[in-house]
């Protein structure tokens, strides 16, 4: 556990928590913990019951699906970014694995005790869905586009 | 309103020839033709942002953004990628063969206009190569510009365009260099996302910030949404559209879009004269 005054300023620039008020802050630093990975430790394994909420302080983790013949890189996560938010609905395992590509730095939240503080409190519960709802929503985007496949070459100028 | 630079040419309609000095293979189907005048009178001025026609005798005519250095003024490149019969023969072209051009054409990007502030370059795809000469200019020209930002996303490593000139820049001062994939094999190191993903790990100054996106429309329109998320004056945004350019001069009205000939009034545009045509933006 670490201290509020340590965790707002450790996580000023994590977007998810930007509007996040002091209380649900002190809130969330009272479950967070600090949790560092070393490069190539896997974190977590594709449809592994993991439970856990990463904000990541710095450091690069990737997201991959593991085929039979080797990793698929499908997403890179960087400081300011969050993974792991299906601990946080509680059912199912990890949809992909994450590994660690360099040394990194996170605040781990236990899924659980996570769901158990947002039924305590509906307005902090409200606060942390809003906030998880705007990472879907970005990672819903940023599959759109991968899926528009944007840098082909429009048909209309295949001259 | 940018403003459309006229073409440096007796005749806008007659392709004159030059002949390729080298050709520099970038990706699989993509290369940079370097080309020089066959005459003594040498070859037009061009501003970054502009665009030639190139012609291909027995196969057809394309436009073309000029991909080189403006500071190199006997020399204009193209940097083509094969996606058709004319682009493909470009492609296949070796040093000593003739072309024919007509050019340079449209507006330029706003190099002038955004001294003394920071400059934010986005591009995706082949879009980076009507951006590398204003990369070129600005870092010529570095203590005319505060903070350099380029943004940049492919779809995988192999088709990265520039690669030494990427390491070249993010090694220059006060200048960051982010690129992307969407998807990385096993051994790239970097960013793997869609470019946009990358404006969470800059930091802007929204006052003295002038933007240049070039690429798909598509990733014109997500850049937009996040320029605008920032504070970002629709003024102080610049994009080109080059989209169904076919005779270069307003004549033959194919690349009209709202009120504007692309290939004439742009390709460079604001982003306030592009709003109402970029179909789409209000549902995003």
């Amino acid at each position: 556990m670490i201290s509020t005054e340590e965790f707002i300023r450790v996580t000023k620039n994590q977007d998810l928590l930007k509007d996040f008020g002091p209380q649900h802050l002190a809130r969330l630093a009272a479950l967070a913990e600090e949790v560092k990975f070393h490069r190539d430790q896997i974190i977590f394994r594709e449809g592994e019951e993991h439970g856990m909420f990463y904000l990541i302080l710095d450091g690069t983790l990737a997201l991959e699906i593991i085929t039979a013949r080797h990793p698929v890189l499908l997403q890179t996560l960087h400081a300011g970014d969050a993974m792991g938010w299906s601990s946080l609905l509680g059912s199912g395992g990890t949809h992909f694995e994450a590994r660690a590509l360099t040394p990194a730095r996170t605040l781990a939240f236990n899924g659980a005790r996570l769901r158990e503080a947002c039924d305590s409190d509906t307005a902090f519960g409200y606060r942390m869905m809003k906030a998880l709802l705007s990472l879907i929503t970005e990672r819903l985007d940023v599959t759109r586009m991968q899926l528009l496949d944007m840098y082909a070459t429009p048909g209309a100028v295949r001259a | 309103m940018t403003v459309p630079v006229q073409p440096d040419v007796l005749d806008p309609m007659l392709p004159v020839a030059v002949r390729v000095a080298s050709v520099n293979r970038e990706t699989y189907d993509t290369c940079t033709l370097v080309t020089e005048a066959v005459t003594p009178d040498g070859l037009p001025a061009f501003v970054p942002g502009q665009f030639s026609m190139l012609y291909r005798y027995g196969v057809g005519e394309v436009p073309i953004s000029i991909s080189g250095d403006p500071g190199l003024g006997d020399r204009l490149a193209y940097t083509i990628r094969a996606v058709g019969a004319v682009s493909t023969s470009l492609v296949n072209r070796h040093p000593g063969d003739l072309i024919s051009m007509r050019g340079p054409f449209g507006s330029s990007w706003p190099v002038e206009q955004a001294k003394g502030g920071d400059v934010l370059v986005v591009a995706g795809g082949i879009g980076l190569a009507p951006l590398r000469p204003v990369m070129y200019h600005i870092l010529r020209h570095r203590g005319d510009y505060g903070r350099l930002t380029l943004l940049y996303g492919a779809r995988s490593p192999k088709e990265l365009l520039f690669s030494k000139e990427l390491k070249n820049w993010s090694a220059q001062p006060d200048t960051e260099v982010l690129v992307t994939v969407d998807t990385g094999g096993p051994s790239w190191r970097g960013h793997v996302g869609v470019v946009t993903k990358l404006f969470q790990y800059i930091q802007l100054r929204p006052e003295r910030l002038t933007a240049m996106t070039c690429g798909p429309e598509i990733m014109m329109r997500f850049v937009m949404r996040q320029l605008e998320a920032r504070a970002i004056p629709d003024e102080k945004i610049y994009l080109s559209m080059e989209l169904n350019m076919k005779c270069a001069v307003g004549f033959c009205g194919h690349c009209q879009m709202g009120p504007y000939f692309l290939c004439k009034d742009g390709p460079v545009f604001r982003y306030s004269q592009m709003r109402p045509w970029m179909r789409g933006h209000h549902e995003l």
